[in-house]
């Protein structure tokens, strides 16, 4: 071999290096353990993977809480994802505050406003930048047993206000059925009563308010006032014997299995409850869905709704390659699938109308009227204040602290942050 | 015996080889002690003072992003609010009261096991084996079996309520104190038969000519048993005594399965209060901090111990 034609041969490597240099977008997800959800997603990597030459997506999925507990340490590391799932809420802040994340441009940012949710963006927004696209919305709702409510003779979707559905428990109590069934132990079930009643009491710009920390924080009168009627109804004990000692899982079994009236929980615990049942849970026409009921004199409105905000977001070293494809995983086509299929409940304002099953549909209603969303408490306050809600949440319920003292122990966590 | 007098250690260990050991053996040990053991000691030390998440390497480290550090400096509030926090209190109290049922309970009941069953016999075996048992399980598995059998819906609670006739089942699990009190119960189970153990084998070397000897002279067994077999397994009881105190400290495993703290907070013991109020709820700095007690606790005693009780031993 001379030496001409090494350098050829030297060139053409070059070349052909070049020609396959690949790009992998490294997306991290929570266990995506219902089959329909899994399937979306591989079907919609494949597909841009064939279309995209050049480019590589792979998934990675993970449980939960090792998924919390890797992200902190996985972020700063060198084999960092592309893009991870987020919950949004204080654990997102302290990411992208930390510099973490990486905002879209704002040419992208406003497309995406038009097709995909503002709502949802918002939610993957920190200090007006925006870092992700929304999946599902999760909204909480009191759910009701119809054969329950028959056999008591009450008519939950009469229920409008707190006093009217604290009625309706004494109803079921009296009438020997459990009003509501609660996993305590997990604390955040119990936390649902205590957000909405909060919501409904100083509406949105009383919850900003004590973010903030304007008016006292949370050491206020609406706050002490939640709390006060929260204990109003665990003074009627509404909950199933032992609660404090069962988690959510057994909890929403239990609902299934028709133990209770009542159970304030999110459109999520529709395959929960009949995965936890032990005859495969209540069908769709023995479940009926009512809002949380407004409270007399409250600032806030019976449209507010509390629940989740999921998406995925980009890590610092997203490339536009990263962007290009989260802009087809959360976009409109994969989440009007998942509509049709009852794959989650879609962000997407014209994915919305899609949903086909009469549960979901409801949540979806919900969702779409909804006049102000307000994210989980335990998340939006981030990890040591969303915890201390909890707390409270559960001691109240076993009656060791009264409202005023749970009102300042929230405000001592939050002048601590 | 003159010339080691007066040879230095060190020429001692040229001569007789063993320095050719001590550096064969000695620098990983302390090297694995160094970066598993000191290092985390340190480091809990040094992020204590800070409110920090557990973001970057370490909390005054400098984030370019922003250009701040990545914790933010709080000095002693962490300690300040570890101290006034109830359940941080109540933790402290429940750790305390597995020391005392270990020493009050536990081992008095290791004890008396011990006294009855260190005779080799068939029948001794068998007893020794059953009450062991219970040591040998994992503590997550036994607390995973526990939190079935208290289970006032399907548990041998469940069942123990109708046999008594109870209207409404029984939850230990979810009422305060007996949430506690039944890890207390469980730890008892759990952990007599390996200090019986302890004291068996502290009772198998005791002369048997000093007991023969009681015997002619007419002690009962029970003279027998306070006035020389005591008095001769005091080095083993001591023993078990800094074991049980240091495991008491140390209590976690079983929690987490059987309530994971609850109900509100009530049945946390130190460990368990660090790993939900440190690490589940991202503050490494407060976790930091409630490491740096537990573990003055832990050598406060240790010091104290040695230097009292196990004094000369």
């Amino acid at each position: 071999m001379n030496l001409r034609s090494l350098g050829m041969g030297l060139v053409a490597a070059s070349l052909a290096t070049t020609a396959v240099a690949e790009t992998t977008v490294n997306v991290l997800s929570i266990n995506r353990d219902s089959t329909p959800w899994r399937t979306l997603y591989d079907d919609v990597v494949a597909e841009y993977n064939a279309n995209n030459p050049g480019v590589t997506v792979t998934v990675e999925y993970m449980e939960d809480e090792s998924f919390k507990q890797k992200l902190p340490t996985l972020l700063q590391s060198a084999s960092a994802p592309d893009m991870f799932f987020s919950w949004s809420g204080g654990v997102f802040y302290e990411q992208a505050q930390q510099g973490f994340l990486k905002h879209l441009p704002d040419d992208v940012v406003s497309a995406w406003q038009q097709e995909l949710s503002p709502g949802g963006m918002a939610a993957l927004s920190y200090k007006d930048k925006f870092y992700g696209a929304p999946e599902a919305s999760q909204n909480v709702a009191i759910w009701y047993n119809k054969d329950h409510a028959a056999a008591l003779g009450v008519d939950p979707t009469s229920i409008e206000t707190w006093d009217d559905l604290l009625a309706m428990v004494q109803v079921a109590k009296d009438g020997g059925v459990t009003p509501f069934v609660v996993g305590g132990q997990d604390k955040w079930p119990l936390h649902f009563f205590y957000s909405f009643l909060a919501m409904r009491i100083m509406g949105q710009d009383g919850m900003a308010a004590s973010a903030a920390g304007e008016n006292g924080g949370f050491d206020n009168a609406d706050w002490v006032r939640a709390g006060q009627e929260y204990l109003r109804l665990i003074e009627l004990e509404p909950f199933q014997n032992g609660f404090m000692g069962v988690k959510y899982d057994q909890a929403t079994g239990l609902w299934g299995d028709g133990e209770s009236l009542f159970h304030l929980m999110g459109d999520w615990d529709l395959g929960a409850s009949r995965g936890a049942a032990s005859d495969g849970g209540l069908s769709n026409d023995q479940l009926g869905v009512i809002p949380f009921p407004m409270v007399t004199g409250g600032k806030g409105a019976v449209t507010d709704t509390l629940g989740g905000a999921s998406g995925f977001v980009l890590t610092s070293k997203a490339g536009p390659e990263a962007i290009d494809f989260l802009k087809t995983f959360m976009g409109v086509e994969a989440q009007q699938r998942a509509a049709r299929e009852g794959v989650y409940i879609p962000t997407v304002p014209s994915a919305g109308g899609l949903v086909e099953d009469p549960i979901l549909k409801q949540f979806a209603a919900i969702g779409g009227a909804s006049t102000y969303h307000q994210l989980f408490l335990d998340q939006f306050f981030g990890s040591s204040l969303g915890g201390a809600i909890n707390d409270v949440s559960a001691q109240m319920a076993t009656g060791d602290i009264t409202a005023e003292e749970a009102a300042a122990l929230l405000e001592e966590t939050r002048a601590f942050q | 015996m003159a010339r080691t007098a007066h040879t230095s250690l060190w020429q001692r260990w040229a001569q007789d080889d063993q320095l050719r050991m001590i550096l064969i053996f000695v620098p990983p040990a302390i090297l694995v002690f160094t970066v598993f053991v000191m290092m985390p000691m340190l480091q809990a030390g040094f992020f204590a003072p800070w409110k920090w998440s557990g973001y970057g390497p370490a909390p005054w480290a400098m984030n370019e992003t922003t250009q701040t550090t990545f914790g933010r400096w709080v000095g002693d509030r962490n300690f300040e609010r570890m101290l006034g926090h109830s359940a941080f209190r109540q933790a402290v109290w429940n750790s305390g009261l597995v020391i005392a049922v270990s020493l009050l309970v536990q081992l008095p009941l290791a004890l008396a096991l011990a006294l009855m069953i260190y005779r080799t016999s068939r029948a001794n075996t068998v007893f020794r084996l059953i009450f062991f048992l219970p040591y040998i399980l994992a503590e997550v598995a036994t607390g995973l079996i526990f939190a079935f059998a208290l289970d006032g819906n399907y548990g041998l609670s469940a069942w123990l309520s109708q046999l008594v006739g109870l209207e409404e089942a029984w939850f230990p699990l979810a009422e305060r104190p007996w949430a506690y009190y039944s890890i207390l119960a469980v730890l008892v189970w759990k952990y007599f038969g390996f200090h019986m153990m302890i004291y068996i084998a502290g009772l198998q070397s005791i002369n048997s000519e000093l007991l023969e000897s009681a015997e002619i002279d007419g002690a009962t067994s029970w003279q027998k048993a306070w006035y020389i077999k005591i008095p001769l397994i005091w080095p083993a009881i001591t023993v078990s005594i800094f074991y049980s105190v240091l495991g008491a400290l140390q209590v976690f495993d079983l929690v987490m399965p059987m309530t994971a703290g609850g109900p509100s907070n009530s049945s946390h013991t130190l460990v368990s209060y660090l790993y939900n109020f440190g690490f589940i709820r991202l503050d490494v700095g407060f976790g930091s901090a409630v490491g740096v007690f537990l573990f003055v606790t832990g050598v406060v005693f240790a010091l104290a111990y040695r230097n009292t009780v196990q004094r000369g031993q």
